[in-house]
């Protein structure tokens, strides 16, 4: 008698769909990096020739849960990779470059905690350096790589965990795969949410603490101390890794907890409270006796985002538009990927309705699909954040948040059970073209549309290799200038100083090192100097390029054409006495100013 | 840890894997035995004594392994940021193999007994279906190929870098003057010196493909070295670059100074 063959059919030629579809992604991104501006549709057709006949699987009724992790598995691994081919193997994403100089200032001193001027913030959370250091240490490799492994891990345990809890809430691997891939489509998932930044190790490990206290919900209670190890491991990590995650952890147990009891009117096990209080605990000492720098930092933009959604919604200040970047450089993105992206969030807000009511019909004595429904509905409110210029940025970031829930109540709305006409595949086939409207649209939406293919920052010409004026100045820094000394440098600059330049570099305001680059003359009160001084900044860095003062796309090759800031702004420290221009690539002048400290 | 078959192997594991990691030269094959040391061994060492003698499934095993394996870096490195000797490669490697050892020691003092064998998948394809995995894999290993070759971009605009900085142990007394072509095509250039207000302009031709660079080392000129010498004088070097296609107009500029060196 045969032996049954465990190994589900469509899996093979599912894999050879994902790997052609990256390789079609990664052909797209060559010819935009050979300034050939190829059309967008080959990147998103190798997006949905990835996804689609994933997707397509996880609505069936016959695969097995094995086989359903292991499509999500491939899934999330293969939209990781769509970001790897864009820029490998240099980082071109602004928080990238800001990690990665703490990961090489750890492998170099041998210590956490060495200062970071871009984002002070950073070394007070080193968990995901300290990941990549075991890494690069252990094995030499440079931190880009060391930091791919590290994000190739936690993508792993994120869409595995995901799964494993939507299937412990739903009982049903079919919901959970369907919600997986429908949280595929949240706006951050493609690019940015894969980033080598703090909350790309700090999300998945949130989405592996759920899982666990969901896990630990299903068990006797005398078996369920077994899961505060793993509970009480992923939460000290998440404190000591991001920020944000910790609080939202803290937030979302709080809500768990409240739910338990909403449901059993009772705060003894399993409610969660004990969990939420030591998270909030542990950020709240983490906060006060490491990571103090963190009230100047977020302080500011809660403030802006409140201002902003006040001045908006008081009609003091107009509303902000839709897909439009700042500034007036950059291209706006085109009807049609408008479409998808809106069409995405119609999908969402009209399947959401539906998934609720039938989880309040079936499951509203679950804590979990509590959480989950108020997420939800808290998702769309983050919408309107948009809206409002200066809270945009925290409606994202909590988006990403919010979506287990919006993704969980959209997949148990039941649209994969839709039979037209009684036949079912014509469903089936329907609510996959839906996902892959709703994981375009969600990607589309998540990152600019001018930056959705790589730019060149490096090129061959005549068989060798020439770098972009930013990157030039970086490694002529690292080559020639000693590491102790400091930089003041415009934002894009600044950022390839640090890495690859491994060079300490100030930009931005705070010091205020941008006002200091862009007025024409130095003011009447001299504050420069001294504040050069005060910094031990001894080079000065000026870029002509206008676009230098964008950190996520200041980084590639000129072509002609590009917005240039007045002369006489860069002029005006050759004028200065006992000051020399010391290196200068056309575009980019470094000016010794050593003189003056 | 008698007849605790799999908590033998990850210890035995965890050392081996310590040990040729970094014991090989090469980054790529020192990531083959990296990769499990730092992303599985722990965390299934730590769910094996956590979970000790208790039913857990495949997946979230492997779930928590890798997961718990990540914890275990965010907060290992805060462990050996205070440890004498800091974060190193060997330091890495011993708190890890630690890890693993006294995981797997506290899972078999709590395993009351021999566990069942974990069911290993079994993964069996058809020629067909081996076939299109492997052409999966190749598309990747194609496409991570594609993304990582440097491509040409004729449209971008080269340029050419210029700097003066000291000789370093020179006192200040000797410059290099550093040309580096980032052009798209070989291009000839121009380069003249000036050493102080009032010398003359040494002048330089040369050549450089796409990628190249030459390096000038300067001097004060002859009539300031002597014993009559203002020691410790600046004096100003200016150097000009021009190209051999346009050498009606200053391509760069960088000034820098040289100080009169004393009598040796």
């Amino acid at each position: 008698m045969a032996r049954p063959n465990p190994t589900p059919r469509a899996l093979a030629p599912i894999a050879l769909c994902a790997g052609l579809g990256l390789l079609l992604c990664a052909y797209a991104n060559s010819l935009s990096r050979q300034l050939l501006d190829p059309n967008a549709l080959i990147l998103w057709a190798g997006v949905l020739l990835i996804a689609l006949p994933i997707l397509y699987r996880l609505t069936s009724r016959d695969a097995s849960p094995a086989e359903r992790l292991a499509l999500v598995c491939l899934l999330g691994l293969s939209l990781y990779a769509v970001k790897l081919v864009r820029d490998a193997p240099i980082f071109t994403f602004s928080d990238e470059v800001v990690h990665a100089y703490n990961a090489n200032q750890i492998a170099i001193h041998h210590h956490l905690f060495h200062y970071n001027p871009i984002l002070p913030v950073t070394p007070s959370y080193p968990g995901l350096e300290g990941a990549t250091s075991s890494l690069m240490t252990i094995t030499g490799l440079s931190s880009y790589w060391a930091g791919a492994v590290i994000v190739v891990a936690a993508r792993l345990s994120l869409v595995a965990a995901l799964f494993l809890l939507y299937s412990r809430v739903s009982g049903s691997a079919r919901t959970a795969g369907i919600a997986v891939a429908i949280y595929a489509g949240n706006f951050n998932f493609l690019y940015w949410g894969v980033q080598f930044s703090y909350e790309s190790l700090s999300l998945p490990i949130f989405v592996v603490v759920l899982m666990a206290i969901a896990e630990r919900d299903t068990v006797p209670r005398d078996w369920a101390r077994d899961w505060a190890v793993p509970i009480v491991l992923g939460i000290s990590a998440i404190v000591i890794t991001h920020h944000l995650t910790s609080y939202a952890l803290a937030a979302f147990l709080a809500g768990l907890a409240l739910a338990y009891w909403l449901v059993k009117r009772d705060w003894s096990w399993p409610n969660p409270w004990r969990y939420a209080i030591f998270t909030a605990v542990l950020a709240t000492v983490w906060l006060l006796l490491v990571a103090s720098s963190t009230f100047g930092y977020l302080s500011p933009v809660l403030s802006e985002a409140f201002k902003a959604i006040f001045n908006t919604a008081s009609g003091e200040a107009p509303p902000r538009g839709l897909f439009q970047g700042k500034g007036s450089t950059v291209p706006t993105t085109p009807l049609l990927a408008r479409s998808v992206a809106l069409a995405a969030v119609g999908l969402l807000t009209a399947a959401a309705p539906f998934g609720l009511l039938r989880l309040w019909r079936h499951s509203r004595r679950q804590p979990f699909v509590l959480i989950f429904g108020v997420a939800a509905i808290g998702f769309f409110a983050t919408l309107v954040l948009r809206l409002a210029p200066a809270a945009w940025e925290t409606g994202n970031r909590a988006g990403e948040f919010l979506f287990i829930g919006l993704a969980f109540v959209v997949a148990s709305a039941g649209a994969q059970n839709w039979a037209p006409l009684k036949r079912a595949w014509l469903g089936r086939t329907a609510f996959t073209a839906a996902l892959g409207v709703v994981l375009v649209g969600g990607a589309i939406s998540g990152w600019p549309w001018d930056l959705q293919l790589a730019s060149p920052v490096r090129a061959s010409a005549e068989g060798r290799t020439i770098s972009s004026p930013p990157l030039a100045l970086a490694n002529w820094a690292r080559e020639n200038i000693p590491a102790d000394e400091r930089f003041g440098a415009s934002i894009a600059d600044a950022r390839l100083l640090m890495d690859p330049g491994e060079r300490l570099a100030f930009a931005g305001k705070h010091p205020d090192i941008q006002d200091m680059l862009l007025e024409l003359t130095f003011s009447r009160r001299n504050w420069e100097m001294p504040l050069l001084r005060e910094n031990g900044i001894r080079y000065v860095v000026t870029d002509s390029r206008e676009i230098a003062s964008d950190s996520t796309r200041g980084y590639p090759f000129s072509v002609g054409g590009e917005a240039t800031i007045p002369r006489q702004e860069i002029l005006k420290f050759g004028e200065l006495r006992d000051v020399r221009r010391i290196y200068s690539n056309g575009e980019i002048s470094i000016y010794d100013l050593g003189a003056h400290l | 840890m008698r007849g605790q078959r799999d908590l033998r192997m990850v210890a035995w594991a965890a050392a081996l894997c310590a040990v040729l990691a970094l014991l090989t030269p090469w980054e790529a094959v020192s990531l083959i035995f990296a990769a499990p040391l730092t992303l599985v061994l722990p965390g299934y060492a730590i769910v094996a004594a956590a979970f000790a003698g208790r039913e857990l499934d495949g997946p979230r095993r492997a779930v928590l392994s890798v997961a718990l394996s990540l914890a275990t870096l965010a907060l290992g490195a805060l462990v050996l940021n205070y440890a004498p000797g800091g974060i190193r490669g060997f330091s890495w490697a011993v708190l890890l193999v630690a890890v693993v050892l006294a995981a797997c020691r506290a899972a078999a003092v709590r395993r009351k007994g021999k566990i069942a064998a974990i069911p290993r998948p079994r993964l069996r394809l058809s020629r067909i279906e081996l076939g299109l995995a492997l052409g999966g894999l190749a598309a990747v290993v194609a496409a991570l190929v594609l993304a990582s070759s440097t491509m040409p971009a004729g449209k971008a605009l080269g340029f050419t870098e210029m700097w003066i900085l000291p000789v370093p142990g020179s006192g200040g007394s000797e410059a290099r003057i550093g040309v580096k072509s980032e052009e798209q095509a070989t291009t000839g250039f121009d380069l003249g010196i000036r050493v102080g207000r009032k010398g003359g302009i040494v002048r330089h031709s040369f050549s450089l493909a796409p990628g190249e660079s030459r390096v000038f080392t300067v001097g004060p000129p002859a009539a300031l070295v002597g014993p009559a010498a203002p020691v410790g004088q600046a004096i100003p070097v200016v150097a000009t670059l021009l190209l051999d296609a346009d050498p009606r107009h200053v391509y760069r500029r960088v000034n820098g100074s040289l100080v009169v060196p004393g009598a040796r």
